[in-house]
């Protein structure tokens, strides 16, 4: 459509990146929470960001969609700038997918309205072909038979992975995860984070602010670590895990996993 | 010291003139209601828009209209409008325009707070779909405000109810006009207040019943 040859697909690695973040700053009052924060995102790439709570990864996360708008910097989505004042920003979020740590999923609404919503509201998608879309992608997450239920009626895992259906309806190039499984009884994680492998594994592109670093492990190409607003480090999980260089990264880590170890334990 | 001595016959017979009176209270409550309802939707959005203009008179309305007493805003639209505006409605859309004007001020306070009880994440979860703010508002807010504010209408009802016998004061012929009337003519007051009284309780206790019961059914539970 704009004119790039087909075999660019199977390029993944010549592309554009999905995602282009330059030199970021957002303050809340006089609290600096983004200082000059920058990264690239490759087609396919799935990048998992950690850090101590209040140092800006949330924030991150929502300047991407900009639910949040960042006092200065650039942001490019897929090609689209979502700082530039011209930019209908309504219609550059339908093709960002965003999954909380709330779920907020519309209560008055069966799990399979909720998937529809998108579709019928924003795309005016018939309402037959939304139906079959939605029922699909919750067969996807493992819901095909919770189509009609209510959010009330279903545990946490199962409103997060229709939360996933839901964000995946818009045919998003981009999925933003917000501590997807933070909010969920430790019993409930796994199957929320099979679902997010295996849209990973299909090759989603993805942002995932996360402390499981099991998953992390499994399903990142890049592990990025935020602390005080800035980018401390990135690299490869087994680096970042077993050699991080920075030692705000490793007193993280420490933390972190003699705290799983602990909790494996018990 | 002689006792005074009650008497109902005149009061009994009257029966019917009050209950006349009890549909015009009824006709009168219905009424405004109807058009208190999509006004205050649109005030209380007002009290949320960014424009803040809509903000600073929607605010100072509904600030005046319930911080000054009902009584007074109804003599003062059937006395001071017809001069300030040379227009002159009946007693009736007097009384209509008065307690329209009382009630959108109360009821647009109640669904502005049953909007913004709704959980913020919401409204985020609908903009990330992209939504405008106008889709998450009919398709994602409202219907769960609308839920929130039934109660509240149901008890601003019955505090309408009772406000009508207010504008017995400008001459409407609602049960409590009609009721210092007859007791006016057959100098049994007491007896016709009493009456009256016990048939506007016989009117709003059930109602009060059903609004406690709404209460109960649309709890909100987060």
């Amino acid at each position: 459509m704009d004119g790039t040859p087909i075999t660019a697909a199977l390029r993944p690695v010549d592309s554009e990146p999905i995602l282009i973040i330059e030199h970021l700053f957002k303050s809340f009052g006089d609290r600096l929470v983004l200082n000059d924060v920058s990264l690239v995102v490759q087609p396919g790439e799935v990048i998992v960001l950690i850090g101590p709570s209040g140092s800006g990864k949330s924030t991150f996360l929502r300047c991407i969609n900009r639910l949040v708008a960042p006092d200065k910097g650039r942001i490019i989505v897929s090609g689209t700038d979502m700082t530039a004042r011209k930019t209908n920003l309504i219609k550059a979020r339908r093709r960002i997918g965003f999954a909380s740590q709330g779920f907020n999923l519309y209560p008055h609404m069966t799990a399979v309205r909720n998937v529809m919503e998108g579709p019928v509201t924003v795309l005016g998608t018939p309402v037959a072909a939304a139906r079959l879309e939605a029922v699909a992608l919750l067969a996807q997450v493992g819901l095909g038979d919770r189509c009609d239920s209510y959010p009330r009626q279903l545990s946490g895992g199962q409103q997060q992975r229709v939360a996933i259906a839901r964000a995946l309806a818009m045919s998003p190039s981009l999925m933003l995860f917000d501590e997807p499984t933070s909010a969920l009884d430790p019993e409930l994680t796994g199957e929320v984070l099979d679902s997010i492998k295996r849209l990973a594994d299909d090759g989603m592109t993805m942002v995932v602010v996360s402390h499981e670093m099991h998953f992390a492990k499994r399903v990142a190409d890049r592990v990025v670590m935020f602390d005080d607003g800035v980018i401390v480090e990135q690299g490869p999980p087994r680096q970042m895990f077993t050699d991080a260089k920075e030692a705000r990264t490793r007193r993280f880590l420490d933390r972190l996993l003699s705290w799983e170890f602990e909790n494996d334990e018990i | 010291m002689t006792s005074y001595q009650f008497n109902f016959d005149a009061a009994i017979g009257a029966i019917p003139q009050l209950l006349a009176g009890l549909l015009v209270t009824i006709e009168l409550s219905a009424l405004v209601m109807a058009l208190s309802l999509p006004l205050a939707l649109m005030v209380a959005l007002g009290r949320l828009t960014r424009f803040r203009l809509a903000r600073a008179v929607t605010y100072g309305y509904t600030e005046l209209f319930r911080t000054t007493p009902l009584l007074v805003q109804i003599s003062w639209i059937y006395y001071v409008l017809p001069i300030a505006l040379n227009l002159h409605p009946s007693a009736f859309v007097s009384a209509v325009i008065a307690l329209t004007l009382n009630l959108v001020a109360y009821l647009a306070e109640a669904f502005r707070g049953s909007i913004q009880s709704i959980d913020p994440g919401q409204r985020e979860a609908g903009l990330a779909t992209g939504m405008s703010e106008a889709a998450v508002l009919r398709r994602i807010v409202l219907p769960q405000a609308a839920l929130r504010a039934v109660p509240l209408v149901a008890s601003n009802w019955i505090g309408l109810f009772k406000n009508t016998s207010l504008v017995a004061i400008i001459g409407v012929h609602e049960m409590l006009f009609v009721a210092q009337d007859v007791a006016q003519s057959t100098y049994r007051p007491m007896e016709i207040l009493t009456v009256a009284a016990l048939i506007y309780f016989a009117v709003t206790f059930p109602q009060s019943l059903v609004v406690n019961r709404l209460f109960e059914r649309f709890r909100v539970i987060e």
